[in-house]
């Protein structure tokens, strides 16, 4: 091993950052695939292949290394050529497959299938990882330096092709890691890298220009022929009419004259309202939400007071409006049709307000453009928190497909609306008098309205309401449900006027004051009156007891633990997949599921990868006892600081969420945030190698803890004040509040990889892949707990996992310098 | 006399014997014929177990006897013949499946239709629910939104001998007029609500059956009976055994 190599810095460095850069970008674009392609929950999939490739990377090296070390430049070069070629082509052979998840449960070839792409994602994270654990292997000494690099490199990259993703599709920007690599490849043991980067940017952009203009995508997606969008198309006369990609979406907007749309969820079935002419605008190839020809005339568009979503306006007629969600304008034709004074609209994504207000400008009656109507691309939550103004309602409508929903694929989505925060927040949106409706998709057995009920319930109770049994009403066709809740009592008259439109639409009331039960399960009639003894069992003393007994987890989920859309309970699991074959497949919720496989999946692959190059280095028993306890020792230091590093990380980036305008940008500011501070601390760390080793892990330990303690204790608090700043600002705080987090973070892994190199070096890729298998488990884990338990649990176990590594780390470098 | 008698019996004996080996005979000639009746095994394995969720009712014999007979790996591709007797639901192409026996057999008795009956069926699919049907009823008409679903199900069924069977390629949503009122219409493509102009189409005492939920994971059966002219009775039925949603301490 050389492990004391003197190296061209930026010959060296520059590489490794990009190489870094190339991995993380890749990661963050297959996240992004994926749910194109499949379903979103594949995310935490590509997550854990992604650590795994670093794990099997260390075993690998562990193995190989020396061989490796010896031809660094070559061994590095072939390694990122090899990432470059293999990024593309894991993708494109993974596509091949057709795997379908739904299937996942009823047939072992989708398991298998789900293996290979597995294994095949697998490939390039592997090459990648092993280019930058060579360099750390082979300038061991200079590990502060290397990892910094590693990790400026990373922060870069995941900001750089969120940034990319704005000018390029999601297949074409395939190309961007791909060239990074090539890059890296190219560069490395250079004399003149920065030349070298710029011949190969001018080269690479010649390439990806060509490529875009000549060939198309480098990779044409297969969409899952079971998505709402790729079925839509299948229907004979359908057209394709409108694509948008941004990093948030890909929008896709479908028509048929000869086989018309009609999306009318929940529509009465007592009716005769006719449907007009609907495009539908579909989100990654789901939904669809329908845009809906209007010309004007008030009576064309009636259907839309023959669904469950019309109830509020019984209430609240001719409001000043608040429509949460643009959908496809569906809200907002709602609100003019009841004539509503003022409508404010809140839309995340610009891309689906331009398709509404210019593609479909004229189509859908310019209603966008009317004098009550402002719009606003803004994140709901924050709106919420932020906004002045006042409504007679606030409505958030439906979003989502039935079989996106009914398949439980949003299980793990985090969601800070459907909090016990997020209702109070828009609740006190509302003028006196005034009301606040969700409609949602109903499954069965009953569980979606059930848990926004409770979590009303929970809400009403925060901001100090009394009986909020006087304020709340519910009703419910075959497959959607409207809850209300009023700012003041719903008086006898209200009553009344909620039980004539459910009646005249064959909808059956679920909850108003004053109900008798005999008028609940008339219409839709299930075998018992579920939903209604559901709602009165919540509004009752015995409310707590239900939600514990409930098969399904119908807990309010609140900004600590966001995660509306996850109804399993892990005490069920049993009785739930013993009935797969008796036709309980509905009650499975997939994206949960699938989740707890990948955790398996996890541990079961990082437990071999660790295990295996331990029974190698040991060389059948060579090693006397006390080596053999340091060894033990140094092998649990970097497990707990991998599986601490990712519980913080992860948990950080869902906290900020609440706070910084969009997920996506939560996620790529605090993961580049966290990157590249924690690189900086590692290079300060580094440049105090004169200090004893334990105390150069003791220290960041203590301040870790410290300053983890402080936000835990402090940032809930913080984040209600933080939600009102403007984008800069926000973005600002939060890279201001997770540096000197990261910095200190940045600390334990390179100096215990230095003293490693001092002490016994060819442990040094076991260990980098014994921190990467930490990661990968943890990555899952710290998901799992959070759905359970809350985030400000993950972070306390992480801040513990950092003080357990200090004690390790203390005992297995006692004696280093 | 005697003689006669027992003559009489020994022939009749012969004739029962060579019919029932006939019968034997053709039945181990008929492929897949072991798999079909392990299938309608599962199928009410599986009915017994959620008896109570679908309200108690009996798997009608004639209906498993021709879950028994139609031959449905004639329905689904190559490459899923060795599943087609799995009661589970298959991919057929197309983004659709072919539903779970179990399913079509349920929602074979929940239409409640008898041999002159005449049936509108929503999603032709394969047409392998057309089949189960066109066994029971005397007039079964389908209509299918995916053209080469519709043609490749046309084919089938006429090849294999369904000639109560139309299909139709084209729009479902305000039904097949001309061929109206049904005494059951079938609703085997998912939607987001239920088209009521099907409900004018049903004749009074008419049911009308809708699986709601992903073609591989149905999540309610949602059974609408026109009562009257103008009254109409709907029920949610879980296929599913689940109960109580409460568990114990």
């Amino acid at each position: 091993m050389t492990a004391d190599r003197d190296f061209s810095r930026l010959g060296t460095l520059l590489p490794v950052a990009l190489i870094s850069s190339a991995v993380l970008s890749y990661e963050i674009l297959l996240a992004r695939l994926f749910a194109i392609v499949q379903w979103h929950h594949f995310a935490y999939m590509v997550i854990s292949i992604a650590l795994l490739g670093f794990g099997a990377s260390g075993a690998l090296l562990c193995l190989a290394g020396k061989a490796f070390a010896r031809r660094f430049d070559a061994a590095f070069r072939i390694n990122a050529a090899l990432f470059s070629v293999t990024s593309v082509a894991s993708f494109s052979l993974a596509q091949r497959l057709e795997f379908n998840p739904l299937e996942l449960a009823w047939s072992f070839e989708q398991t298998g299938k789900l293996l290979v792409i597995y294994l095949a994602l697998l490939v390039p994270f592997l090459f990648a990882a092993n280019a930058v654990g060579l360099a750390l292997m082979v300038y061991a000494k200079a590990a502060g330096r290397v990892y910094a690099w590693d990790l400026v490199g990373a922060g870069t990259g995941a900001a750089g092709i969120v940034g990319a993703l704005f000018y390029l599709s999601p297949e074409s920007a395939l190309l961007v890691p791909a060239l990074l690599g090539a890059a890296a490849a190219s560069m490395i043991g250079a004399r003149r890298p920065l030349a070298g980067l710029a011949v190969t940017c001018v080269v690479a952009g010649v390439i990806v220009a060509l490529f875009v203009l000549f060939l198309g995508q480098p990779v044409r997606l297969r969409v899952s022929q079971f998505k709402a969008l790729e079925q839509a198309l299948q229907v004979a006369g359908s057209n394709l009419t409108v694509e948008r990609n941004s990093p948030l979406a890909r929008l896709s907007v479908v028509e048929n004259t000869t086989i018309p749309l009609r999306h009318a969820p929940g529509l009465s079935l007592l009716t005769t309202s006719r449907i007009p002419h609907q495009a539908a605008l579909y989100v990654d190839g789901d939904g669809p939400a329908a845009i809906n020809q209007f010309e004007g005339s008030r009576e064309t568009v009636s259907f839309l007071s023959q669904m469950t979503s019309a109830l509020p306006y019984q209430l609240a007629p001719a409001p000043a409006a608040l429509v949460v969600g643009l959908n496809g304008g569906t809200g907002v034709l709602q609100a003019l049709y009841y004539g509503a004074a003022e409508i404010d609209v809140i839309e995340i994504n610009p891309q689906v307000v331009e398709i509404v207000r210019d593609n479909y400008g004229d189509f859908s009656g310019r209603i966008l453009e009317r004098e009550e109507v402002r719009v606003f691309v803004e994140e709901a939550r924050g709106y919420a928190e932020r906004a002045s103004a006042r409504y007679d309602l606030v409505q958030v409508g439906l979003s989502g497909s039935l079989v996106a929903s009914g398949s439980g694929l949003k299980a793990i989505s985090a969601n800070h609306l459907y909090t016990v925060e997020g209702v109070r927040a828009l609740f006190e949106l509302l003028k006196p008098g005034g009301v606040l409706s969700f409609t949602v998709w109903e499954r069965l057995p009953p569980r979606d309205s059930i848990k926004l009920f409770a979590t009303a319930i929970s809400a009403l109770k925060a901001a100090g309401v009394r009986e909020p049994d006087r304020q709340l009403a519910w009703i419910r066709s075959f497959n959607t449900s409207t809850l209300v809740v009023k700012n003041g009592a719903i008086g006898p008259g209200e009553s009344s006027a909620l039980r004539a439109f459910a009646s005249a639409r064959g909808f059956d009331p679920v909850y108003y004051p004053g109900m008798r039960a005999v008028e609940a399960n008339r219409f839709n009639q299930l075998e018992e009156a579920y939903f209604h003894d559901a709602a009165k069992a919540l509004l009752s003393e015995e409310g707590d007891d239900f939600i514990q007994r409930y098969k399904f987890d119908i807990r309010p989920a609140s900004d600590d633990r966001p995660y509306f859309s996850n109804y399993f309970k892990p005490a069920y699991a049993a009785e739930i997949l013993a009935l797969k074959d008796r036709g309980g497949m509905g009650l499975l919720d997939l994206g949960y599921l699938v989740v707890w496989a990948t955790f398996f999946q996890a541990l079961v692959m990082s437990a071999v990868l660790i295990l295996l190059p331990l029974f190698v280095l040991d060389g059948g028993g060579e090693r006397d006892r006390r080596d053999t306890q340091a060894t033990a020792a140094a092998l649990a230091y970097f497990i707990s600081v991998g599986l601490g590093f990712i519980f913080i990380e992860i948990t950080l980036i869902e906290k900020f969420l609440l706070f910084l305008n969009h997920p996506l940008y939560a996620v790529a500011v605090v993961l580049a945030g966290i990157l590249l501070f924690a690189g900086l601390g590692s290079q300060f760390v580094m440049r105090r190698s004169g200090q004893p080793v334990k105390w150069r892990i003791l220290l960041p330990v203590f301040a870790i803890v410290l300053i983890g303690g402080v936000y835990l204790e402090f940032l809930p608090r913080l984040s209600g004040t933080l939600v009102m700043l403007s984008d800069e600002l926000s973005v600002s705080s939060a890279l201001l509040l997770v540096a000197p987090l990261a910095f200190f973070m940045g600390m334990p892994f390179p100096v215990a990889i230095e003293a490693l190199s001092r002490k016994d070096a060819a442990l040094i890729p076991w260990a980098w892949g014994a921190n990467g298998c930490a990661s990968v488990v943890g990555a899952v884990l710290a998901v799992l707990i959070a759905a359970s338990y809350g985030g400000s649990l993950v972070i306390l176990i992480g801040l513990a996992l950092y003080l357990v590594a200090g004690v390790l780390g203390s005992m297995a470098f006692r004696d280093a310098t | 006399m005697s003689l006669t008698v027992k003559s009489i019996a020994s022939i009749a004996l012969f004739i029962l014997w060579v019919a029932l080996s006939h019968q034997v005979f053709s039945q181990e000639n008929q492929p897949y014929a072991k798999e079909r009746s392990r299938m309608v095994e599962d199928i009410l394995d599986l009915w017994s177990i959620t008896e109570r969720e679908i309200g108690g009712r009996a798997p009608d014999e004639k209906v498993m006897a021709i879950m028994g007979k139609v031959p449905r790996h004639e329905f689904v591709s190559a490459s899923q013949i060795r599943n087609a007797y799995a009661n589970r639901p298959l991919p057929i192409g197309h983004g659709q499946t072919i539903s779970q026996p179990y399913i079509v057999a349920l929602m074979t008795v929940l239409a409640g239709v008898n041999e002159q009956s005449r049936v509108l069926e929503l999603g032709t699919g394969s047409g392998y629910q057309a089949a189960v049907l066109a066994e029971l009823v005397s007039e079964v008409f389908t209509i299918e939104i995916i053209a080469p679903l519709a043609d490749s199900a046309s084919e089938r069924l006429a090849r294999l001998g369904y000639d109560n069977v139309t299909v139709r390629h084209g729009d479902g949503y305000y039904g097949w007029k001309e061929r109206a009122p049904f005494d059951a219409i079938l609703v085997t493509a998912a939607a987001s609500h239920i088209p009521p102009s099907l409900v004018d189409q049903l004749m009074v005492g008419g049911r009308m059956v809708i699986p709601v939920g992903s073609g591989f994971a149905v999540q309610q059966l949602v059974l609408v009976e026109k009562l009257g002219l103008d009254r109409v009775r709907v029920r949610q039925i879980l296929p599913v055994r689940f109960v109580p949603l409460t568990g114990e301490h």
